[in-house]
């Protein structure tokens, strides 16, 4: 199934070009993992870094090139361990911020989560799995909060956008909702955020205070 | 490839990638080093270039883009690749098309030239993008133009771009 809700086409620009920063370009590979149009796009926007980097300005010879060339690389296939069954949902642009082989933590009844090595001040970025029937409480968000559907579905409690495989669902400074799991099975997503997440029910502030969801 | 095919190679881009590496900030003896390290990868990984797919210009930005992150960064910048069961889709990252180098290459200079046509507060968006790694927000502090602004002149850029190499039809 195709994804329909896509990164920001300023994202996709950031990311082709090199300028964004680690936990964006995390989201947009994955996105890209499933996404055919977002790819094109974004080699779109690689064509056109080739394109500047051909207008700046070439040398006069003054630069050599190295006297000794190593062999070519051999077409090496790379092996890699598979992640075990129950983890197969998680893509591989993901799998260099594991630490180690993962374990789905017990978060909080209904939810659990993997911590990703990509924690850095305020941001913060796991794999979240959310049983059915789960609903992540109304909360407002400083800052901003992205989720990316890797498995299972995920319905807007204001908006009823329904988000499965590949969808980004993006929440700016200001947004309140409810989350809820609408598919038969559980429903696994990468969450990243760029800053605390306010809970404004009671229950959410437990939620929060147990899980940072 | 052989030498003298990577020769000239190294005397089209090793200068403009040098330059590439300067704006984005490197010192140029570092400047230099990465220089080196992107042409030696030019030469080693000559066979996974595929020019059905791409011009050998954006296939050294992508190179020259990617030594410089890991080189700032220390870590590998996320990718999205084409063997990963979870992929969706045709597993080349573009669709096979019957277009010739010779078209890609046109293509390519068929956006240099619609870059330069842009006006020059878009064209200031997209090379504080490519030539300084700033984001939309750093571009914004810098420049002190509102961030939304800034957003919208990126996207009016990418949708003029767009239009021109697909024949208009975008537009």
């Amino acid at each position: 199934m195709k994804p329909v809700h896509h990164p920001e086409p300023d994202e996709l620009a950031q990311y082709a070009s090199g300028a964004s920063p680690d936990h964006l370009s995390l989201v947009i590979a994955c996105h890209l993992t499933y996404c055919a149009e977002c790819r094109d796009e974004v080699k779109l926007l690689e064509e056109l870094g080739g394109a500047l980097l051909d207008s700046l300005p070439g040398g006069d010879g003054e630069m050599a090139p190295p006297e000794d060339l190593p062999p070519p690389a051999a077409r090496e296939k790379r092996e890699r361990a598979p992640l075990p069954p129950e983890f197969r949902m998680i893509p591989r642009p993901i799998h260099a911020f594991l630490d180690g082989p993962p374990r789905f933590r017990f978060l909080a009844p209904g939810v659990k989560h993997v911590p990703l090595a990509l924690t850095v001040g305020r941001i913060q970025a796991k794999v979240v799995r959310f049983s059915p029937g789960f609903v992540v409480p109304e909360h407002s968000h400083q800052g901003l909060e992205m989720v990316l559907v890797l498995e299972g579905e995920l319905t807007d409690g204001a908006t009823k956008e329904v988000f499965r495989n590949g969808d980004l669902s993006r929440r700016e400074e200001g947004s309140r909702h409810t989350q809820h799991i609408t598919s038969e099975d559980p429903c696994v997503c990468l969450v990243v955020s760029t800053a605390e997440i306010v809970p404004s029910t009671f229950w959410g502030k437990v939620l929060k205070a147990l899980t940072g969801v | 490839m052989d030498r003298t095919a990577f020769d000239a190679l190294f005397a089209e881009y090793a200068p403009r990638v040098r330059a590439y590496l300067v704006r984005q900030g490197l010192g140029s003896a570092l400047a230099e080093e990465v220089v080196q390290e992107v042409m030696l990868t030019v030469w080693r990984e000559n066979a996974r270039f595929d020019p059905e797919k791409g011009s050998m210009s954006t296939w050294v930005f992508t190179i020259a883009r990617n030594r410089l992150i890991d080189s700032v960064r220390r870590r590998r910048r996320p990718e999205p690749d084409p063997e990963d069961p979870c992929w969706v889709g045709d597993r080349d990252v573009v669709a096979p098309s019957p277009e010739t180098r010779a078209a890609l290459r046109e293509r390519v200079r068929e956006l240099r030239a619609a870059f330069f046509d842009l006006p020059a507060e878009q064209r200031a968006v997209l090379e504080g993008l490519y030539f300084e790694g700033q984001s939309m927000s750093e571009h914004s502090e810098a420049t002190g133009v509102p961030l939304g602004t800034v957003k919208t002149r990126a996207r009016l850029a990418l949708r003029a771009l767009r239009g021109r190499v697909s024949g208009g039809d975008e537009e």
